[in-house]
């Protein structure tokens, strides 16, 4: 009877939470920041929980992480309002909408697209909750086996996945996680604690704080983007409908797909909501009895992605919270809210702050719950905002972003280092290197770096220590096995290239 | 193709430039084995291994695939544009760092907005004015008086 025991105790934990602190508040403001946000084109969910990153640093850990938990949520259905409505996807996950979504907008029946993709975007974010509770902790329990040398390894590893499943070349995706290691390397030494790369800067001998990265990268780099793209589309005042019961029936099966791809590809670091969005749509399409509507307004072809990139927002977190291997860029930035409250992601958050698990759970809970109702009640807001100028928009989101970063250290030396990552962000994006890598470069730099001197430490400088722990040369062979199977792939699609380009 | 050379480029300046700075780090007597410059000369050289790498193959594509559309001078003069637009709101943000010390923070923010709004291609007028305004004194609001930072002004020691 314990486990039933353990259960009802953590219900109980759940209740009290709900009704002792804001943790309500905080997953509901959330949400409707992130709906807002994942409504404007350009704003993605990573940056629609950047900007608020700087504000969580003043708050208690748990306000702070659902907060931005909940941002993700939101964000993510957001996305598919300007996707259905003007034909352009709030965030990359909804892309996979436009094709279907924006087909029955032109048909009129766009309040129908709307609430098909509020009413999956809560069965994805429910059964991703599910997935998460479930599989988190068991996978956690794991790390309790590791060694210095098998984070070292699990370093490697994370970062070689997400180098070789980021952007179109795996060449490109491992440099740009090297030049975030590059970054991590800056500040005081580790070990003896000479300063490296500081050029005589005190603001930089503890290194650069990997916040005001992901802001600089994701967020600025992106304004600095779209200041060079035109005006954003503008959409008439629509209401929402709810699909009717024999319509629910009809789109149980892409939700199902939705669900379980979300699943898979959100617990697979690197994969991410968009990637899911797109696979389970054709999954989807795969398995209809209605394939020829797809593409011309199916209802099955908004339900599916709609139900994949919400069940990823929530199994995201199964490697972040498991390891410490943020798997999208959004979760990078929760990773960062972990991270600025001391909190280090394992089995040890689950010992030693299993109220804030359960916390994150049911704010999670909460978040996609409210989904529900703020996905009505704020479609009117969200429409409004859609139709405002660009210029204002982004004038005021560079003034949050300015005055955001100085809160956090009052420092302006933090904000001229924003403005750098996000030209270096720019230019980045030019030359085609993806922005995650290096982003998990500077979180992972340090794990990396003082884990692998340690490991020699106690080895005495005797490198086949990597190769006698078991656990550390599983992860070690399985990067290796990633770069190079990946290497391959390319490989043989430029062969193909190469044998039509001679055809 | 041609991006990609740039970016190899790219990397290998970085690598050197990394790895002269690595190899000047000095010695300290608590250090270990590896040493503060060890991991940070491998990065240097991984990272000039793969711009090496990326500017071979791309050689390579280049001189095998021959049918690929080369880069137009519109498209190269359309990443011209964008970077000098991107620019043009890096040097708001600059600006923005080095009034704000010297007018303080309502007032430079004020200012960034509007400039933003106008860069953005809004019409300088008085309404734009108004919105640059309260958008400055809400934000000073919000986060002086509500949040209680401090924010940046030369009355502010």
């Amino acid at each position: 009877m314990e486990p039933l025991s353990e259960v009802l105790n953590s219900l109980l934990e759940a209740f009290a939470l709900l009704t002792a602190t804001p943790l309500v508040v905080f997953a509901f403001a959330g949400v409707a920041w992130g709906i807002m946000g994942g409504a404007l084109p350009g704003i993605s969910p990573s940056i629609a929980m950047a900007l608020l990153l700087p504000f969580t640093y003043g708050m208690d850990p748990t306000s702070a992480i659902v907060l931005l938990a909940a941002v993700y949520v939101g964000a993510e259905y957001g996305g598919s309002i300007p996707a259905i409505l003007i034909n352009t996807p709030g965030t990359n996950a909804a892309a996979a909408t436009v094709l279907d979504g924006h087909a029955m907008y032109k048909q009129g029946r766009g309040a129908e697209a709307l609430g098909i993709s509020l009413y999956s975007g809560v069965i994805g974010s429910l059964f991703g909750l599910v997935m998460l509770v479930t599989l988190t902790e068991p996978l956690s329990r794991l790390a309790l086996a590791f060694t210095p040398m098998s984070y070292f390894a699990l370093g490697i590893l994370g970062l070689s996945i997400i180098a070789s499943l980021s952007g179109d070349s795996v060449l490109k995706g491992l440099a740009a996680g090297v030049l975030g290691l590059m970054l991590a390397s800056v500040g005081s030494d580790p070990i003896s604690g000479l300063p490296r790369f500081t050029f005589g800067r005190p603001e930089l001998l503890d290194g650069i704080t990997p916040m005001l990265v992901m802001i600089g990268l994701f967020a600025v780099s992106e304004l600095l983007h779209q200041s060079s793209t035109g005006a954003w589309q503008r959409t008439s005042a629509i209401r929402l409908r709810f699909p009717a019961r024999a319509l629910r029936k009809r789109l149980f099966k892409s939700q199902l797909i939705g669900g379980a791809i979300g699943t898979f590809e959100g617990v697979m670091p690197g994969a991410g909501g968009t990637v899911a969005s797109f696979l389970s749509y054709n999954e989807a399409r795969r398995w209809s009895s209605n394939k020829q509507e797809f593409g011309q307004g199916s209802p099955e072809g908004v339900a599916a992605p709609e139900t994949a990139n919400n069940t990823v927002a929530a199994t995201a977190l199964v490697p972040v919270l498991s390891f410490g291997i943020p798997g999208s860029n959004s979760a990078a930035i929760l990773l960062g809210g972990l991270l600025i409250h001391g909190l280090v992601p394992g089995p040890r958050l689950f010992e030693e702050n299993g109220a804030l698990i359960t916390a994150l759970y049911t704010g999670l809970f909460v978040a996609s719950a409210s989904l529900l109702i703020l996905g009505i009640a704020i479609l009117p807001a969200c429409l409004w905002f859609v139709n405002r100028s660009k210029g204002y928009l982004m004038a005021f989101i560079y003034a949050l972003i300015f005055s955001g970063v100085y809160s956090i250290n009052y420092s302006l030396f933090d904000l001229g280092l924003v403005l750098a990552t996000g030209f270096v962000g720019l230019l980045m994006r030019m030359v085609g290197l993806p922005l995650l890598p290096t982003v998990l470069g500077v979180v992972l730099g340090f794990l990396v770096e003082s884990n692998y001197r340690r490991a020699l430490v106690l080895s005495g400088g005797d490198h086949s220590v990597f190769a006698e722990d078991r656990i550390a040369l599983a992860l070690l062979a399985l990067a290796g096995a990633f770069i190079i199977g990946s290497l391959g792939t390319r490989a043989w699609r430029f062969a193909h290239e190469l044998k039509a380009a001679r055809a | 193709m041609r991006t990609d050379l740039v970016c190899a480029a790219a990397l290998l300046v970085i690598a050197i430039a990394y790895y002269g700075l690595a190899s000047g780090l000095g010695q300290s007597a608590l250090s270990d084995e590896v040493g503060a410059a060890g991991l940070p000369m491998i990065y240097a050289m991984v990272l000039a291994t793969l711009g090496i790498l990326l500017a071979l193959i791309t050689g390579l594509r280049q001189r095998l695939i021959r049918a690929e559309p080369a880069v137009t001078v519109a498209k190269r003069l359309g990443a011209g544009h964008r970077l000098y637009r991107a620019c043009g709101a890096l040097a708001i943000g600059i600006a923005y760092l080095m009034l704000v010390p010297v007018i303080g923070y309502p007032f430079a923010i004020a200012l960034t907005i509007g400039c933003m709004a106008v860069y953005q291609g809004e019409r300088l007028t008085l309404p734009l004015a108004g919105i640059a305004c309260a958008g400055g004194a809400v934000l000073f609001l919000l986060f002086d008086l509500v949040l209680g930072i401090e924010m940046p002004a030369p009355w502010n020691p």
